[in-house]
């Protein structure tokens, strides 16, 4: 399809697809004009970026793919936020714990968690329990995303996590991030571990109890002696990955 | 030229530049020391000049890696360790008395570069020094053409891991090897900038980083030329950015690859050992190779082209000696009876016929015990040979 033929549903799922910012342009310009509901730009986004998210899984691909993506998708959702109803998937806190500046791994999950459906109420970084507990509090929301990319903060994060189950019990946590794991994620008290923004899905419902659209199965093949990790997408098998 | 200064070294009982020596020269040591290493226990420095031939040693040689952790040895504090190379130096003296180990690489935190291109630094008491990212040196795309090349003489923190080379390397002598640490120029561009709006730049003004790239390598070279001056055999160049955790391959061949390969040369010229090391998700190998032509590559995942570790020793194995990959949260969380267990899965993978070093696929965790680093120390030593 040439970009003559798109209509602007088209052109903003592309841009972002793509990581196009004339079409991005091009699609909020019909928005501007009312040839396109805030509904269907959103929608339109999102398909754009999960588009870049499933590619991912099935393909991996350089982080700044994922990250130029997600940019442009925060671009449109700007744009029409304000003419959108509250988000049904729910509130996620989320930011980065203290003791830690790197929060590009955050902001790209952030970014996909908006594009999930979910309302993102982004802390930023280096951000001390205390003002997770009032940002959850003032927010009601019902979920708390962690990262870290440096395992120097991992007691501040275990730290803010049992706080949070001792305050809030109901609030599920997940968290993320280079020094974690599964294991390490459950045993400093997460409820769920998501690997990176393209396994997030997965890890939310999982939290949310919701009948996951995504599974993954992972084993050890002793024979091979490698972990092998396929991914369940939309009823299809969309990536095999196999990692040591 | 280059034999003098191999007799110098020996003369000064110092390392020789092991580049200077001919290969068939160090092939027959190798060959002589996997022989000796049958019967006897070889020193760490054999065993690891050993293994970088290709050749088996006696046992697989270790890298714990433990460096900013070590501090709590001599109750250094993290600053002192960031800006003293006297205390830094006898933490790593310390790490290798303490816990064992055949090879150090002298990496103090990844802002020693940038911190003298004028970066504004925070030097937290509890965890590694980083960039006051809210003050970055490069504010906006037209701050790349800004900047200059340092006379190393009027650096600061480079100086101080100059002079902890120095210390190191006549400290370790001829017992264990020693390699100095360089963070590639977009490494350093990046602390300088903030991460997510430079991997940006480098998508969409690529000349620009380009021009900076210049100017930081200019520097870059003369701060690997003076290590390598202080007697160290080998210096590790990190190139994060080769990696699916950053930028296309083609990007970074585009923007790095010409640079990188700069610097490796002139680590090369002076007889050193390269090193490269990446901590990436799906690290581009090849591309590395082929710009850099590295002795060693320390990874914590496997590359890009490799989906299990029987392939990357296959595919890589014969090129390049693989230092690595126990995986940082194991080490966290780990018992050390699990940690041992995944050294033997991977010494069993990659240790044969040489060409392996055992480490953690990253620096080992400041904050965590030692129990980890000692499991791989033991690792190495019942299933490395």
């Amino acid at each position: 399809m040439t970009s003559e033929d798109m209509n602007p549903s088209n052109e903003l799922e592309t841009a972002v697809a793509d990581r196009n910012s004339d079409l991005l342009q091009k699609g909020l310009e019909a928005f501007d004009r009312g040839e396109i509901s805030p509904e269907e730009v959103l929608a339109a986004l999102i398909r754009g970026l999960q588009t870049v998210r499933k590619r991912m899984a099935a393909v991996a691909g350089p982080v700044v793919e994922l990250l130029l993506s997600v940019d442009l998708m925060n671009q449109g959702l700007e744009k029409v936020k304000a003419s959108l109803p509250p988000s049904p998937k729910g509130r996620v806190v989320i930011g980065v714990v203290k003791g830690d500046v790197h929060d590009l791994g955050k902001n790209i999950v952030a970014g996909v968690m908006a594009a999930c459906g979910f309302d993102v109420v982004d802390l930023g970084l280096d951000v001390a329990t205390d003002e997770f507990i009032a940002a959850l509090k003032r927010t009601d929301a019902g979920v708390l995303a962690l990262s870290t990319m440096m395992s120097t903060p991992l007691e501040n994060m275990r730290e803010t996590i049992a706080v949070c189950h001792r305050e809030m019990p109901h609030v599920k946590i997940i968290v993320g991030g280079a020094p974690l794991d599964a294991k390490l994620a459950e045993s400093i008290g997460a409820d769920a571990y998501a690997e990176s923004a393209v396994f997030l899905l997965p890890a939310m419902e999982k939290i949310a109890g919701e009948q996951p659209s995504a599974r993954i199965d992972a084993y050890t093949d002793y024979e091979r002696k490698v972990k092998v990790v396929t991914v369940h997408e939309d009823g299809e098998k969309s990536r095999k990955g196999v990692d040591a | 030229m280059r034999f003098q200064k191999i007799f110098r070294s020996l003369k000064d009982r110092r390392i020789p530049p092991v580049g200077f020596i001919p290969e068939p020269l160090q092939d027959l040591a190798a060959r002589l020391a996997g022989y000796r290493g049958r019967i006897s226990r070889l020193s760490s420095l054999e065993r690891v000049l050993t293994t970088i031939r290709h050749k088996e040693p006696d046992r697989v040689p270790v890298a714990p890696l433990v460096n900013a952790g070590a501090r709590c040895i001599n109750g250094v504090t993290f600053p002192e360790y960031s800006r003293s190379a006297e205390k830094a130096a006898d933490v790593f003296t310390s790490s290798v008395e303490f816990i064992g180990g055949d090879l150090i690489v002298l990496m103090l935190d990844l802002s020693v570069e940038a911190a003298d291109f004028g970066q504004q630094m925070i030097y937290p008491e509890n965890s590694t020094a980083h960039p006051d990212y809210t003050r970055p040196t490069i504010r906006d795309v037209d701050d790349y053409a800004k900047l200059r090349p340092i006379p190393i003489s009027e650096t600061g923190r480079m100086n101080t891991l100059i002079r902890l080379c120095h210390i190191m390397a006549g400290r370790m002598g001829w017992k264990t090897l020693v390699s100095g640490f360089v963070y590639g120029p977009l490494g350093v561009l990046s602390m300088m900038r903030g991460a997510q709006l430079f991997f940006k730049d480098c998508m969409q003004y690529p000349k620009q980083v380009m021009k900076a790239c210049e100017a930081v390598t200019e520097t870059l070279v003369a701060f690997a030329e003076a290590q390598c001056d202080t007697g160290v055999p080998a210096v590790t160049i990190d190139t994060l950015y080769a990696s699916h955790s950053a930028l296309p391959k083609q990007v970074w061949e585009a923007i790095e690859g010409p640079f990188a390969r700069e610097i490796s040369n002139c680590i090369r010229k002076k007889g050193g050992l390269v090193g490269i090391h990446n901590c990436g998700h799906g690290i581009y190998f090849d591309a590395q190779i082929n710009w850099m032509a590295p002795h060693v590559i320390s990874f914590a995942h496997l590359p890009d082209d490799c989906a299990t570790p029987r392939e990357l020793k296959r595919r890589y194995g014969d090129a390049v000696t693989l230092v690595g990959y126990v995986p940082t949260p194991l080490l966290v969380h780990g018992t050390p009876r699990q940690v041992m267990d995944e050294c033997r899965r991977q010494i069993d993978v990659l240790g044969r016929d040489g060409g392996f070093i055992l480490a953690p696929g990253c620096e080992y965790p400041p904050n965590i015990s030692f129990n980890s680093a000692f499991a791989l120390v033991k690792a190495a030593e019942l299933y490395g040979h």
